[in-house]
């Protein structure tokens, strides 16, 4: 039933969109090109950012850079059921969108979109925010020196709900 | 952001000369960008689709409808004594498309609510108004993760959707252990 209503939500959603704005005689599929330019746009501006990461990180894949560093707490974190993939994803999810985009992407390719990682991956960045980016952009529109406990009650937000994907999967609820 | 990524590099170049492998340095850089070429390309389509669908979305009386009985449920947690007009209506838009997942609109109503709750604010610290309602944007509250759902499904999914629960959970528990964490912060740092 649940699952029904997951995978109608979508068609709903178009077609509720499109009907509301024919019922409200606006100019339907311009508004759609108008709206793709944007997202091209955007995706313009991203490449740069999802090259620089996926470069980065995947030096340090390839040169086995991240076995090396992370070997000290590689059996903890296999003991706690989180997959070697999925590392670079929680420290780089608060910090950049096109990042974590990227290494989504890269998860997907190697394991596959409904592999133990691949299902973290996808819930870790449904149900999170770029927490800096937001805090970044919010106050400096409103010109405040301090940030207060924000920056912190933030990433304590992300670092919860990181946990939460990871026992989501490990106790097989997808 | 800046030391970081140099940082992965330098160290990914000083291991790569330590364990006598420079040659995986050239030969990942070629191989990495050419992901990242693939990567990209999977992205566009269905990212000027989305983009598309929420620019009909944003122009209809939807929006504009659905926040104010939004606003009702978001005002309990702000002090409406400091809330200007402006900023409630703003909030409500900014929370709205979050809820539905138009990133632009997010934005702009964001920043127009925080600017008006700036302008009552006496202090050059935020108000606790103000850091309550950063702290709910830096949650995800996306009701469909569309980009997701569509990333699942590019990369061969079987079951693209079945994320939806799950991410709910994850938003709720984020946003919770969020408001309790700014609210004690908004005690202790002033």
């Amino acid at each position: 039933m649940l699952n029904y209503l997951a995978i109608s939500v979508i068609p709903i959603m178009i077609f509720i969109i499109i009907i509301v704005g024919l019922n409200e005689k606006k100019d339907v599929y311009a508004l759609f090109i108008e709206g793709a330019m944007d997202g091209l746009k955007i995706v313009y501006k991203i490449f740069p950012y999802v090259l620089g990461i996926t470069v980065a990180i995947g030096l340090l894949k390839n040169t086995n850079g991240l076995n090396i560093i992370l070997s000290p707490i590689i059996p903890i974190l296999n003991k706690l059921g989180v997959p070697m993939d999925i590392i670079p994803l929680m420290a780089f999810r608060p910090l950049s969108g096109a990042a974590s985009t990227s290494l989504v992407m890269d998860i997907f390719k190697n394991s596959g979109p409904d592999s133990i990682s691949g299902k973290m991956a996808s819930i870790i960045m449904g149900g999170t925010e770029t927490t800096l980016y937001t805090i970044t952009i919010l106050f400096a529109a409103a010109k405040t020196k301090t940030l207060r406990g924000t920056l912190i009650a933030g990433l304590l937000a992300d670092i919860a709900a990181i946990i939460t994907a990871i026992i989501l999967v490990n106790i097989g609820i997808i | 952001m800046s030391k970081i990524w140099s940082c992965i590099i330098l160290i990914s170049i000083v291991i790569a000369f330590l364990t006598g492998i420079p040659e995986v340095i050239t030969s990942s850089v070629i191989s990495e960008s050419k992901t990242a070429v693939e990567n990209i390309i999977n992205l566009i389509g269905m990212m000027c689709f989305w983009s598309g669908i929420f620019k009909i979305f944003e122009n209809t009386s939807l929006l504009d409808k659905l926040s104010k009985r939004i606003n009702k449920i978001v005002l309990k947690f702000f002090d409406k004594k400091e809330l200007t007009q402006e900023a409630q209506k703003n909030m409500a838009l900014n929370i709205t498309s979050n809820i539905l997942g138009i990133g632009n609109a997010a934005t702009v109503n964001g920043i127009k609510a925080i600017e008006a709750m700036a302008s009552v604010n006496k202090s050059s610290k935020p108000s606790n108004n103000m850091t309550k309602f950063v702290l709910i944007n830096t949650a995800s509250l996306q009701l469909i993760p569309t980009t997701m759902i569509a990333l699942r499904s590019l990369y061969g999914s079987t079951n693209p959707t079945n994320i939806l629960v799950p991410v709910w959970i994850v938003t709720i528990v984020a946003l919770t252990v969020g408001l309790i964490s700014i609210s004690i912060l908004n005690k202790v740092i002033k």
